[in-house]
């Protein structure tokens, strides 16, 4: 069981949110654990599933706003 | 003739703020997929989410105009922080709870970008846009919150805390327990009923 601080350090890393030193420290511990690296493989996979979903406003919408500006 | 596209936020703004209309342009375009995709998952009513959508951008103008942006180049984070409101004043003003169902004549083929013509292609992004809608549905609203304004409003951890007016470890705590609630979801095959 991974602890809530390693699953939050897991979280930020997956989003580029780490500074070199905390990242690097980061991926080792991924390199240095299969339960961790699993962890991380499956957060990455996550955020791949919400990434394919790319939503837009109407042409119509654009339109009313640029009118306005 | 200059190159918008190439321009950072805060010269956007500048560029605008002397009257050049291609700079809301290319903010509009270079950020419409984000602070859309995170009004409609907040508020899952394509009509009520482009309402909004043009009312976040009828104020970013407004406030643009009357040199009331502050936010050193912070575009984004300002520009979610408007759309956010919006949708908490509609729900107060409605006294509706967030998250309601879409109509019947709700396509999701409507929102999709523009350059998504294949049919197929069409159908299948539909099916993900309903399967992460589904997902999302079952999640604690903070839980949800912070899924949507990480994922698709593209905002970090740090600035959603700012935003929210909660600690950093309680945004990732929240996201973490949403992919671990929703990895489950997936796992158990929840969402289409054999759990």
């Amino acid at each position: 069981m991974l602890k809530n601080s390693t699953r939050n350090n897991l979280v930020r890393y997956a989003y580029n949110e780490t500074g070199l030193i905390d990242g690097d420290q980061t991926q080792r511990l991924i390199d240095g654990d299969p339960l961790v690296e699993n962890e991380f493989k499956e957060i990455v996979d996550f955020i791949n599933l919400l990434d394919e979903i790319k939503l837009e406003p109407s042409a119509e919408c654009i339109k009313r706003i640029m009118a306005h500006s | 003739m200059v190159k918008t596209h190439l321009m950072d936020d805060k010269d956007l703004v500048s560029l605008y703020q002397t009257g050049d209309q291609a700079a809301i342009t290319e903010l509009i375009t270079r950020y419409k997929q984000r602070i859309f995709s995170a009004i409609f998952f907040l508020v899952k009513n394509r009509e009520l989410a482009e309402d909004l959508f043009q009312e976040t951008f009828i104020k970013i103008i407004n406030s643009l105009r009357k040199n009331h942006y502050n936010e050193q180049g912070k575009f984004l984070p300002w520009a979610l922080r408007i759309a956010h409101n919006l949708v908490i004043d509609h729900f107060r003003k409605e006294k509706l709870m967030p998250l309601q169902r879409d109509s019947e004549e709700f396509s999701v083929f409507d929102v999709l970008p523009q350059n998504e013509k294949n049919p197929e292609q069409r159908i299948i992004q539909d099916e993900k846009v309903a399967f992460v809608n589904a997902l999302l549905d079952k999640l604690p609203p903070d839980q949800r919150e912070v899924v949507i304004l990480r994922h698709y409003g593209g905002l970090s951890f740090k600035e959603i805390s700012k935003m929210l007016d909660i600690n950093i470890n309680t945004a990732l705590g929240r996201m973490h327990y949403a992919i671990l609630k929703m990895r489950e979801m997936v796992n158990k095959d929840v969402l289409n009923g054999t759990e």
